[in-house]
């Protein structure tokens, strides 16, 4: 083994991400296959997650939650994004939105500052830990719901209008940054809180928005083109 | 006959003792499971060129011989990977799993941060700074730890410098690859990749698992599993070939003598040979290579050549003394013995190893041949006579012009086209006796890992480690460039993971200068106090330097342990180096010209020793060629011809046949004709001496056949050295036995020569009206 890499340590973050956008329902391929063939897709789900089945409500189906996430993926979603700082007890404040595009994922920050990172293969720029998610967003085009179980103890309560799951972390190695993922929604997944165990905190607030009423920036502009 | 007197008794009781110790030991060897060799390069010469160099390839070879690596893909491969990793470790073969926890560069690198930094931060401005922290922040998932690292310097080194194709997954390392996930299982040999023990546990481990496993793909790569598919074919080569040649000599032999006392003493010797070969050769090598014994026990067959002479002319003349036979006996054996010990000479290991293996072997038989066999009762079957009065008159007594001219015509247009075509081929890859699926196999996994191959290397040295690691720094804007320009495909060095001091000063001194211009303004710009700086930059206080020593006596480097090389005079580090180009090695070679950089390109090496070889090897056959020509002309004056022409017309043969079908020469053709001139000057020699005997025609024709037997079917061989050999010896053997009945020709009645040879001729016709 020549090098290992580091992407060892950035294992929370991918995991996160590939939950939140999961969740989110953010990729097309995902959204298609679910319209096409619910219930193909439901069938199959059920057989390979029987054991979240167990664990969710009676009114409340994992298989048919994530359907219906899927289903429901919106083309933008805005943010409102709350990082807690515990060691500087500060908090710092973002907003934005979530834009999908043909050439990959894009996370547009528009307030306090404009930023934009394009979630790509082909980005040079992306950083060792984003580009570890990658071939798990693959994973995710396919509708692969066991890497999450394979990761996570899923506790999910509440109804599928008002449902809300704790993930708690299997691995070691994520555990050693990560405490739990909250997640809470209704048709759609509205809020996100991360817990990590050096005290930090993230809490994201989603909602989905039309593309066309995004505001024009400098960077939105260069994804147009 | 000498049959017991006390004299031949002694000698005989003193060499049965000798070889019940060579069996003995042998036994002992065996059961102790002592190394064979199956390495190709073990016969190649051992490098005349600087120590250092010898000591890196050495290191180098230590590191590599030893390692193993699987890959595993399909489904409920993590569960899989883990089994296997259980059972490796259960049966004993290796010494050492790499992987079992993951390693973490982040952890050992987390305190010298800020002396490490990438390329591109380096290089980049202090707005490009600003916005890298304002987006680790404002991404989210991201473990920003704006307190420790606000612009992600530790990220970024890792991204740049220690990152590759592995990951870790599922509780162990992967690939992920476009061809899927494979899981990687990685490991240390428990003790040499040739012993055979630790082969056959590591296989029978291997097998087993993948039987079990159907469903998997299972990729491998390692010296050993070369070593264990040599050893194998070389096995199974040597029952087939060894069996062969003994079923078609038993064969042959019980239709000649049709006495089993008879075959049992012409056997004798060749087993007596071996026996004290390998005993021998094994004391004085530690190991025996495959090759050589494969070889080796092939070329014994010659041995046979002795007991067939002494056997024939004992049930052909049963009241002639031995005496008669025992120069022409004793000059075959000089003759053959002074063309194996040329190789002794030479400076390839292997080689020597062949050569005294051999040597010894014709020692051992001839001596059974010299000392037990007299001492034997003889009983000849008349169907033997008969068959060599069939076979005699196959000479050719007054050769007629048309057979002169047919034979000059052939010998001087193969001379011609010899000498017009011949060329020598040096391509070791020729000379490797892997199967190809293995070696794709190898290649996949490289290609997949994407390590650097190690046989081509920059070995740079310097006064101290500090001193080596600038100058590690300073090649490798030039290695950057070439990777760039496409001329190189990969490299590594350990500057690449530790810098030198003074650039990490350097670096210290730039994040000092990026915290105090950018940090306020970031801060300020996500909404927290500028104030907090002041505490941020605080960390920059005591940043401990990274050592060599420190980066590699931890998990996540001591990967990086063979580009350092240990214990030489002045600190030396390699510059592993992948795929190059010609201007690549143009460039190399001029970096080489400094007086502490050295390039080295070890198959090149290899190739450039082999053909020196071949030069030599063919010198010393043409040497050998003249001292015949010399010897043989002094002893038999103007019928030195008849001696002559089949060893020389048979090379000549072999050499135009082979010109003729476009084969380039290696160096294992030449030591077939090297082969092809001993038993062609034994054929010469013998109908030279006894020209009008039939018995020595019959056994010129039996051991032209149990050669050709053994030899023929070496050409079948799998591996290359061998199949080359074998072919040489196939068409060498077959033109010597031609030529013999074209030079014996003397007629018994012609009456030319001395006194022995008008006593041998009467003889002769008695026996013949007999």
């Amino acid at each position: 083994m020549n090098r290992i890499s580091n992407r060892v340590m950035n294992k929370p973050l991918s995991t996160l991400l590939f939950i939140s956008l999961m969740l989110l329902g953010i990729t097309p391929g995902v959204a298609l296959e679910a319209q096409s063939s619910e219930n193909q897709v439901s069938e199959t789900h059920a057989s390979e997650n029987r054991a979240s089945e167990t664990q969710a409500a009676d009114d409340l189906d994992a298989e048919r939650l994530a359907t219906q996430l899927a289903r429901q993926a919106p083309a933008c979603v805005s943010f409102e994004q709350q990082r807690w700082i515990a060691e500087l007890e500060s908090e710092v404040t973002s907003s934005g939105y979530f834009h999908r595009l043909p050439e990959g994922l894009v996370w547009q920050t528009l307030k306090p500052i404009e930023d934009r990172v394009l979630l790509s293969a082909d980005n040079p720029d992306l950083s060792t830990g984003m580009r570890a998610l990658l071939p798990i967003l693959s994973g995710l085009l396919e509708g692969d719901w066991s890497k999450l179980e394979q990761h996570f103890d899923i506790a999910l309560e509440g109804s599928m209008d008002a449902w809300h799951t704790t993930l708690k972390p299997r691995d070691s190695m994520v555990a050693e940054h990560l405490d739990n993922i909250a997640l809470e929604g209704g048709v759609r997944l509205d809020q996100m809180d991360i817990q990590f165990t050096s005290g930090d905190r993230l809490a994201l607030v989603l909602e989905p928005v039309a593309c066309s009423s995004l505001p024009k920036t400098a960077t939105t502009q260069e994804d147009n083109e | 006959m000498t049959q017991g007197s006390r004299s031949t008794r002694l000698p005989a009781l003193i060499w049965a003792v000798l070889l019940l110790l060579c069996a003995l030991f042998v036994t002992h060897q065996v059961w102790q499971g002592a190394p064979l060799d199956t390495r190709i390069t073990a016969l190649l010469p051992e490098s005349d060129e600087q120590p250092i160099l010898q000591r890196a390839d050495h290191s180098l070879g230590d590191t590599y011989e030893k390692r193993l690596l699987i890959l595993l893909k399909g489904d409920d491969s993590a569960q899989a990977a883990e089994l296997l990793r259980q059972q490796l470790k259960d049966s004993g073969s290796v010494s050492s799993l790499d992987t079992e926890t993951p390693p973490r560069p982040d952890k050992v690198l987390a305190e010298h941060r800020y002396r490490l930094l990438s390329q591109p931060l380096q290089q980049a401005d202090a707005d490009t700074w600003l916005k890298q922290g304002l987006t680790r922040l404002f991404t989210p998932g991201m473990d920003a730890d704006i307190q420790r690292d606000p612009f992600g310097l530790l990220d970024q080194w890792l991204n740049e410098r220690l990152s590759g194709p592995v990951s870790w997954q599922d509780g162990g390392p992967t690939i992920d690859s476009a061809e899927g996930l494979w899981r990687v299982v990685s490991a240390t040999l428990d003790g040499d990749p040739y012993q055979l023990q630790l082969q056959t546990r590591l296989m029978e481990t291997l097998d087993e698992f993948e039987q079990a496993h159907p469903q998997l793909t299972v990729l491998r790569a390692g010296v050993v599993f070369h070593a264990a598919a040599g050893a194998q074919q070389a096995r199974s080569e040597i029952s087939t070939i060894g069996l062969g040649s003994l079923l078609g000599i038993l064969l042959l032999l019980a239709l000649v003598f049709r006495r089993p006392g008879v075959m049992a003493a012409l056997l004798l010797p060749v087993f007596c040979g071996l026996l004290l070969a390998t005993a021998v050769s094994w004391a004085l090598f530690a190991s025996l290579n495959l090759i050589t014994l494969a070889f080796g026990a092939s070329l014994i067959g010659i041995s046979v050549d002795y007991a067939l002479h002494l056997q024939c002319y004992r049930q052909l003349h049963p009241q002639r003394p031995l005496s008669r036979l025992w120069p022409s006996l004793f000059l075959g054996l000089l003759t053959s013995l002074c063309a194996y010990l040329v190789q002794l000479a030479t400076p390839m290991p292997g080689l020597r190893q062949m050569a005294t293996f051999t040597a010894l072997g014709l020692v051992g038989a001839w001596l059974t041949v010299r000392l037990w066999l007299p001492l034997l009762p003889v009983q000849p079957h008349p169907a033997t006579s008969r068959i060599a009065d069939g076979l005699n008159r196959w000479r050719l007594t007054r050769p007629g012009l048309a057979v002169v001219l047919v034979t000059s015509l052939i010998l001087s247009t193969a001379t011609l086209v010899a000498l017009m075509k011949t060329t020598l081929s040096h391509d070791l890859r020729q000379l490797n006796p892997s199967p190809a699926e293995l070696v794709a196999e190898q290649q996949h996994v490289q290609k997949l890992m994407q390590q650097p191959a190690s046989f081509r290397y920059l070995l740079v040295t310097a006064d101290n480690e500090e001193a080596l690691l600038q100058r590690l720094e300073a090649i490798d804007p030039l290695l950057t460039s070439l990777s760039a320009d496409g001329h190189l495909s990969a490299w590594q060095h350990i500057a690449q993971a530790v810098p030198s001091r003074a650039t990490q000063q350097d670096n210290l001194e730039l994040v000092r200068q990026r915290y105090d211009e950018v940090l306020p303004q970031l801060l300020d710009q996500v909404g927290l106090d500028p104030v907090l700086a002041e505490r941020l930059t605080q960390r920059l206080d005591d940043v401990p330097e990274l050592t060599i020593n420190e980066w590699l006596n931890t998990g996540a480097g001591e990967t990086g342990r063979p580009l350092v090389l240990d214990g030489t005079e002045r600190p030396a580090a390699l510059v592993l180096l992948g795929d190059v180009d010609s201007s690549a090695v143009a460039r190399l070679e001029e970096l080489a010209g400094a007086p502490d950089i050295l390039y080295r390109d070890r198959v090149n090496a290899l190739s450039i020793q082999l053909s020196t070889l071949s030069r030599e090897i063919s010198q010393w056959l043409l040497l050998a060629l003249l001292l015949v020509i010399a010897g043989l002309t002094w002893r038999y004056r103007r019928r030195a011809w008849r001696a002559l022409l089949p060893p020389v017309g048979a090379v000549a043969l072999t050499l135009g046949v082979l010109a003729a079908t476009h084969t380039g020469l290696t160096l294992f053709h030449l030591l077939g004709l090297l082969l092809v001139l001993g038993i062609g000057m034994d054929a010469g020699i013998f109908s030279t001496e006894h020209p009008s005997d039939s018995s020595t025609w019959l056994a010129i024709s039996l051991s032209c056949a149990s050669s050709l037997l053994a030899f023929g079917l070496l050409a079948f061989s799998a591996t290359p050295a061998l199949h080359f050999l074998g072919t040489t010896c196939l068409i060498g053997l077959v033109a010597t036995w031609c030529l013999v009945p074209v030079a014996r020709g003397v007629q018994p009645d012609s009456g030319t020569d001395t006194r022995h040879h008008a006593r041998h001729h009467s003889e002769t016709r008695s026996h013949e009206t007999h």
